[in-house]
């Protein structure tokens, strides 16, 4: 786990500003801000405070499909006895996970000076596994050797207790099978394929809000009826105070908005002691890393795609007399 | 009942005994016994589905060939009387090949890859005199006998897992298939209408009939009694015309009206009945049996006889009496004709009830007056009929030796060719004509290639019935699902169209028996107190008191006490005095008792209940989970007891132990084996609309999966097969039991029911791209060309050469089209092949007329060749995955290579889920677009418009997918057996206690706004098939292209590259909207448009600027447009002497 303080300084971005924020003014909303929840290794949460449902949904849009990383993007076989074809190895080795921390040293292929691959491109590994002692044997990525020193590198999972988890197991060999390949990883982003996506999910909610009129609830249901009322809610948002008898709102974050307990209210003949809305200047999100980059990294280089794409729009909207704003 | 439950109570205080024997206590619910489905997968290890082949052709293997034998052993010779030769045994021993006088063991995927056949070798016995010794010897070769896969005396039979793995085996495969030459057939079941029983029914003129179908080893016949104008006649296709009965009897020695009389009845009813036959026979004035047999005489058909003496008719009169009419039944020393007669009374008396009551009739679709006939009676029957032909050919050899050579130095044995029946086996089986000329029957597609689409399709083949009716006939009788098809026939399983209720598929615990033999029986059934019919006149037969007994349809008895009867006998059954297959049914309208043994009869097994208790206990279910207990000791123990169709009539069957009562005598093991294997992947079917699950059963067996566990090593012709299959989430106990978790043909996708884009209208479905990047629905096509290098007559051969044209040898550089061939001329493992590479660069002679003799040797080097390549054709590439080189003992050198191509799913391929809903991708979306959990980020692989639903009530689905949701939660399968299944119920409080909606619902955000959707979305985990109908295969269009030969006009069909039919309707739409152009331009101009020169003078076709019929001088011919089919038909006519002219005039 990292300090608060310690991303703040590292990425910058906790009190970021983006976008035209007088755009936003026109709605009537204060600056743009990040509020870190929650920071793992693998795992962020953060709220997006004070700006438009547009801005958070192409946050995420952003997040899933135009974070540049790397992955193995070419194969080439020279040796492969072992039951599964090349084909099929291929498609696993693209779907590694690279650490691609310095991604932003590569150029995309196709925009690369170079004519077909060049260090400022692509990294090159080598995959070499033969099964000669064993009856069977695994292997993982660990079996890919990098052939430059890139640190471009099979991502290597740490659980919560810091100790190394096992390396990914890409395919058995049984005995006598080898495995001779090279391949080279090449920067890419998610819409071209989900092998360069960073994430393994990219959530985003409103902030729910849900509100009951303590009064009318505890006075028109009996306790029994009460104690349904706070049962009935998949998420456990309500609670049952024993000491007052009474329901209390536990914590209306967990609400997914499956109006259970609107049914229940209506039932009741309580239409209005029930309120559920959501929040529609804050989101809530959760971007889980594959381990291709940090999940505040992850945030912090598309929200600087999402700053570079409203600047180019803001330009190109100048150039034909629209007013950017 | 508080009451109650206080007497308890009082009771238990008292002592044991009392308790135990407490009347309420015996009225207490009965417990569930757990796990009682367990004794489904303890019956398929035995018996049911493909074991009911291997069971067959083991019976013909181990007796039926031996009796076949026994029936023909002896040949002897026309010309020396003294030779003979005879067959002492006979034994088939296991698959082995001899090659370069090498012997070796031949195992099924040799047989595969080599195109070999995998056969057996047949040993006789022989005693045969040479000279005036007689000689014996053992183990003489008399052909090959093609095995079945899991036989006796296959190697696989009792393999374990690494063995089978070892000789690259799929311990999974369903077995039971032959391989003949290398392709596998499967020799499908068919259904007949039982033989040696009496069916009446109505004939085409609703003339009540009696048909009897006689069968055994020596003849097959059908005898037929028809009830016409009040009178009685004997039809039979011996006869040119329909003989009175009473001819017949007397024929058979019954000569007195009263004899007849009796041994059809003498009460009234009978009598009234019989009145004007016996009238019509005395004005036939026929008499006496003299008399009879000459009237039959005389409408015998006259056959030509083959062999021997040509015989009177009078002979062939009796001749036929004897041995073709109701052949079935024996003759006896004394009263040679009793037992004849007094069958044919019975159906004379049969038909009189049934005229006085039409409800007597027999119903011909009820299953339990059908047979099956399985692969070994299939194959007794075709072995039979060649080993005849085998000695008929033998016998002719060894005469023409005996005439020819001296009889001293004469050896039998240098006669016997094995040809005969080996080929004949192999051609029949891969041809499916089964033609057997004795009983002049000839049967088409009897065999099929077992389809290896998906695991479930090849073991789906393996249980299909295919039924003798014609497809044709509208008639829906036997098409029709019946009550006797309970438990014996799925109820699903059928195709549609044309053959719809006429192939059918067995159920999951369907047995169906081989023939087991008589003579213990009827021991037995005089031990218990049967009186024998031998003894018995008429009246004693069909006394009101007694009960007729019947073996195998013939009559042998009677007994005072049927009911004592048939207990004792069922009684003997569970005690294994008699076999457990043989039935004994008690049929109270004919008051008769039916005991069957022979085989082809339809049995399930089923709990025996005693006193309303089930015998089966959960102890004993806790031993056969351990092992201690196998199926046949519930069966010994009297715990399961097999009844067949019409055994079942006399039971009172339980569905499970709620419905127990006093009265039952049987309960079902489980009521999920009604259904067949395929029918029972189907997750909660009973929830679905029936044809919908129909339409299951068709699209399982198109499912991409995995084929075997030796899917890899095989070398069929096309293979698709699925990357990363995956066990469905909702599985079903027959799932489990079929090994399909083993061998799965599908993947979980995560499902959003709800409508997208607009794309997916008419049952389109929307898939994920990212999904899709990830591996979902990929899958592998694997494909096999095949060539083999020739040897001619001349000498000549087949040559491949390396990718270099003939013609300019000199250049050294390799053509585009051969960049993927080796050095040797085939192309290189591993190497990507596009359109027009080829693969094989294969040279054959040309052979001139010169050169074409037969024994004539040519110079090969001065042979032209000219190229055969085979190259490559599609559009998409494909990498060699492997080159076989092979050859067989016919065809010296094969060449296999195969060829894959890895598919990922695009718009137009077909998925369907596992309740008969199908649908084409539609659009493919980037995963940031597609809607998203607001919970969890969770994202569907797949969208499914949900108005698939209201139309086709698949209520199975939503569950499955409230179940896999839940699975998925809680991190366990889940089962939707039929007819149990785990309950929505349970699955909603799992979703509840998981943090989701209990109805499966969840709130979606949209992918591309972000906004929430404005309603609650189905979603979870759905079981999805990719179907083997891709675009890629069936992609076509053409601007330009290959014109056929004879008509110019463009080709048909997308192989050979054709245009696009404007057919008739098309036609029509434009003529009613008068597009005359486009009709023109459409039809001729850019099909097959040819400038003829007309004469203006004759009328024929000319030449440009001359017509060869006026004069060749005269030029006064123009050009006409026309199609060049036009021009050709008006050619034909004229090469037919018809003068067809064409007249022109000026517009």
């Amino acid at each position: 786990m990292y300090g608060m303080e310690q991303i703040n300084t590292a990425t910058g971005f906790a009190n970021a500003k983006f976008g035209s924020s007088k755009g936003q003014g026109a709605k009537g909303f204060d600056e743009p801000e990040i509020r870190i929840l929650e920071l793992s290794k693998y795992v962020i949460k953060f709220e997006l405070l004070n700006t438009d449902l547009s801005v958070a949904n192409s946050l995420r849009r952003i997040i899933i499909a135009e974070v540049p990383t790397m992955a193995i993007d070419l194969v080439e076989v020279k040796e492969n006895t072992s039951a599964l074809h090349d084909e099929f190895i291929a498609h696993r080795l693209g779907l590694i996970p690279l650490q691609s921390f310095n991604v932003d040293q590569f150029n995309l292929s196709d925009q690369c000076a170079c004519s077909s691959m060049c260090a400022q491109c692509s990294v090159q590994f080598k995959l070499h596994a033969v099964c000669s002692d064993r009856d069977q044997m695994e292997v993982n990525t660990r079996h890919i050797q990098p052939l430059s020193d890139a640190p471009i590198i099979p991502v290597q999972y740490v659980n919560d207790k810091g100790i190394e988890e096992d390396p990914i197991l890409i395919m058995k060999l049984s005995k006598n099978q080898q495995l001779d390949m090279n391949l080279v990883a090449r920067k890419g982003n998610g819409k071209i394929h989900a092998k360069w996506s960073p994430v393994a999910t990219c959530q985003m909610r409103k902030e729910p809000i849900v509100e009951i009129d303590q009064d009318k609830i505890n006075r028109d249901l009996d306790i029994e009826k009460r104690k349904e009322f706070v049962a009935l809610c998949p998420r456990e948002v309500f609670a049952f105070n024993d000491y007052r008898n009474a329901v209390e709102i536990e914590n209306s974050d967990k609400c997914i908005q499956c109006i259970e307990c609107l049914r229940f209210a209506q039932a009741n003949n309580l239409e209005r002691a029930v309120k559920i809305a959501e929040r529609e200047d804050k989101f809530v999100f959760t971007v889980e890393s594959t381990g291709v980059l940090t999940p505040e990294d992850i945030v912090s280089r598309a929200l600087q795609i999402l700053m570079r794409k409203l600047y180019e729009l803001g330009t190109q909207m100048k150039k034909y007399g629209v007013n950017a704003d | 009942m508080p009451s109650q439950n206080e007497h308890m109570k009082d009771e238990s205080n008292g002592n044991d005994f009392h308790e135990l024997f407490n009347d309420l206590k015996l009225h207490e619910p009965l417990k569930k016994i757990d796990d009682k489905w367990k004794l489904v997968p303890a019956f398929l290890r035995l018996r049911g589905l493909v074991k009911a082949h291997i069971d067959s052709f083991n019976h013909f293997l181990n007796v039926d060939i031996k009796e076949i034998m026994r029936a023909n052993q002896l040949i002897n010779s026309d010309i020396d009387p003294t030779f003979y030769l005879r067959f002492t045994d006979i034994n088939v021993g296991f698959p082995k090949i001899e090659e370069d006088f090498e012997q070796h063991n031949l195992m099924p995927h040799e047989c595969r890859i080599r195109d070999l056949t995998y056969s057996a070798p047949i040993h006789v016995d022989i005693e045969y005199t040479k000279g005036d010794r007689i000689f014996l010897k053992n183990q003489v070769l008399i052909g090959r006998m093609p095995m079945m896969l899991g036989a006796s005396n296959c190697w696989l039979n009792g393999m374990d897992h690494d063995r089978l793995a070892a000789i690259k085996e799929c311990p999974y495969d369903p077995r039971g298939y032959f391989i003949i030459k290398g392709v596998e057939k499967v020799l499908l079941i068919q259904e007949q209408m039982s033989k040696n029983r009496i069916i009446i029914e109505l004939d085409s003129k609703q003339n009540v009939c009696a048909q009897v179908t006689s069968s055994t080893y020596e003849r097959k016949s059908r005898t037929t009694i028809v009830h016409k104008n009040d009178k009685f006649y004997l039809k039979h296709n011996t006869f040119t015309d329909d003989i009175p009965v009473v001819v017949a009897f007397k024929a058979m020695g019954m000569e007195t009206d009263q004899e007849i009389a009796q041994i059809i009845g003498t009460e009234s009813m009978y009598l009234d009945g019989l009145a004007l036959s016996l009238q019509e026979c005395s004005q036939l004035n026929v008499l006496s049996q003299a008399q009879a047999l000459e009237f039959i005489a005389n409408k015998v058909k006259s056959l030509k006889s083959f062999q021997g003496r040509p015989k009177t008719k009078l002979e062939e009169a009796r001749d036929i009496l004897t041995n073709v009419i109701l052949a079935h039944i024996p003759m006896s020393k004394h009263l040679p004709y009793f037992a004849k007669c007094r069958y044919l009374g019975l159906m004379i008396r049969r038909i009189i009830e049934a005229v006085h009551d039409p409800s007597k009739l027999d119903d011909k679709d009820y299953y339990g007056n059908k047979r099956l006939e399985l692969s070994g009676q299939l194959i007794s029957l075709l072995f039979e009929d060649l080993l005849k032909k085998f000695q008929f050919d033998l016998k002719k050899q060894i005469d023409i030796m005996l005439q020819k050579s001296k009889k001293e130095k004469f050896d039998a044995l240098t006669c016997i060719r094995a040809d005969t029946i080996t080929q004949g086996l192999e051609i029949s089986i891969s041809s499916g004509n089964w033609s057997l000329k004795r009983f002049k029957m000839e049967r088409k597609s009897v065999t099929q290639v077992l389809s290896r689409l998906s695991y479930i399709a090849a073991l789906g083949m393996m249980a299909r019935i295919n039924s003798q009716f014609e497809k044709t006939r509208k008639i829906s009788g036997p098409r029709a699902l019946q009550p006797s098809h309970w438990g014996i026939v799925c109820p699903s399983d059928t195709p549609e169209g044309e053959s719809c209720g006429l192939v059918k598929n067995l159920a999951l615990t369907t047995h169906v028996t081989t023939d087991s033999p008589e003579q213990p029986l009827l021991r037995i059934c005089i031990d218990l107190g049967m009186e024998d019919a031998a003894l018995l006149g008429g009246d004693e037969l069909y006394s009101k008191k007694h009960f007729l007994v019947f073996l195998n349809g013939q009559p042998i008895g009677v007994v005072k006490n049927p009911h004592k009867f048939v207990r004792n006998f069922r009684f003997l059954r569970k005690r294994g005095r008699v076999q457990e297959f043989v039935s004994v049914y008690l049929n109270d309208h004919q008051n008769s008792i039916n005991i069957a043994s022979d085989g082809g009869r339809l049995v399930r097994p089923l709990l025996v209940i005693e006193k309303g208790r089930p015998k089966l206990q959960q102890m004993h279910i806790q031993d056969l989970i351990i092992g201690l207990k196998d199926f046949n000791d519930f069966l010994s123990e009297g715990i399961i007891e097999y009844l067949d169709v019409n055994e079942e009539n006399n039971a009172l069957i339980a569905l499970n132990e709620e419905g127990l009562t006093e009265q039952h005598t049987h309960m079902e093991i489980d009521p999920f084996t009604i259904l067949g294997c395929v029918a029972g992947l189907i997750p909660y079917p009973h929830h679905n609309q029936s044809p919908r699950n129909t339409y299951q059963c068709a699209m399982g067996k198109q499912a991409i999966g995995t084929i075997g566990l030796n899917q890899l090593n095989r070398v069929d012709t096309l293979l698709y097969l699925m990357t990363y299959p995956m066990k469905p989430l909702v599985k079903t106990k027959t799932i489990e039991i079929i090994n399909f978790e083993q061998l799965p043909a599908g993947q979980n996708a995560s499902v959003a029911i709800m409508s997208y884009s607009g794309y997916d209208i008419e049952d389109a479905v929307i898939l994920n791209k990212s999904s899709l990047d990830r591996g979902f629905g990929r899958a592998m096509y694997i494909r096999r060309y095949q060539t083999d290098i020739k040897k001619y007559s001349n000498g000549a051969t087949d040559i491949i050469l390396p990718g270099v044209t003939q013609k300019d040898s000199r250049k050294t550089f390799m053509n585009k089209k051969f960049h993927a061939l080796d050095g040797d001329g085939m192309a290189r493992v591993g190497e990507s092949l596009g359109n027009g590479d080829v693969f094989i660069n294969k040279y054959t002679p040309v052979i001139n007329e010169t050169q074409s003799g037969y024994m004539n040797q040519v110079d090969i080097s001065q042979l032209e060749f000219k190229s055969q390549a085979q190259s490559y054709k599609g559009a998409n590439p494909a990498y060699v995955d492997r080159v076989i080189l092979t050859s067989t003992p016919e065809n010296p050198f094969i060449i296999k290579m195969i060829t894959r191509q890895s598919r990922v799913p695009e718009i137009g391929d077909k998925f369907s889920s596992r309740h008969g809903q199908k649908g084409v991708v539609g659009l493919i979306v980037p995963q940031e677009d597609l809607p998203f959990s607001e919970k969890n980020g969770w994202c569907p692989d797949l969208i499914m418009n949900p108005h698939g639903f209201p139309s086709r009530m698949t209520v199975g689905k939503m569950i499955e997918l409230i179940s896999g949701k839940a699975g998925v939660l809680s991190g366990e399968f889940k089962y939707g057996t039929a007819f149990s299944g785990d309950p929505v119920e349970e699955m909603g409080k799992i979703l509840i206690k998981y943090g989701y909606s209990f109805d499966g619902k969840d709130c979606l955000m949209s992918g591309i706004t972000g906004e929430i959707l404005p309603c609650f979305v189905f979603s979870g985990p759905i079981y999805y098939q990719r179907l083997k109908h891709m675009v890629q295969d069936k992609m076509h269009s053409r601007a330009r292209g290959p014109k056929s030969v004879l008509t110019r006009q463009p080709t048909e069909g997308r192989s050979r590259e054709g245009g696009l039919r404007l057919g008739e309707m098309e036609r029509d739409c434009l003529i009613g909207y008068g597009a005359a152009n486009l009709i023109m331009e459409r039809l001729m101009i850019s099909s097959d448009q040819f400038v003829v020169y007309v004469c203006n003078k004759c009328g024929f076709i000319g030449y440009e600027g001359c017509c060869v019929y006026c004069s060749p001088n005269h030029d006064n011919v123009c050009s006409v447009k026309m199609p060049y089919a036009c021009k050709l038909l008006l050619q034909e006519l004229q090469s037919m002497n018809i003068r067809a002219q064409i007249k022109l005039t000026d517009v």
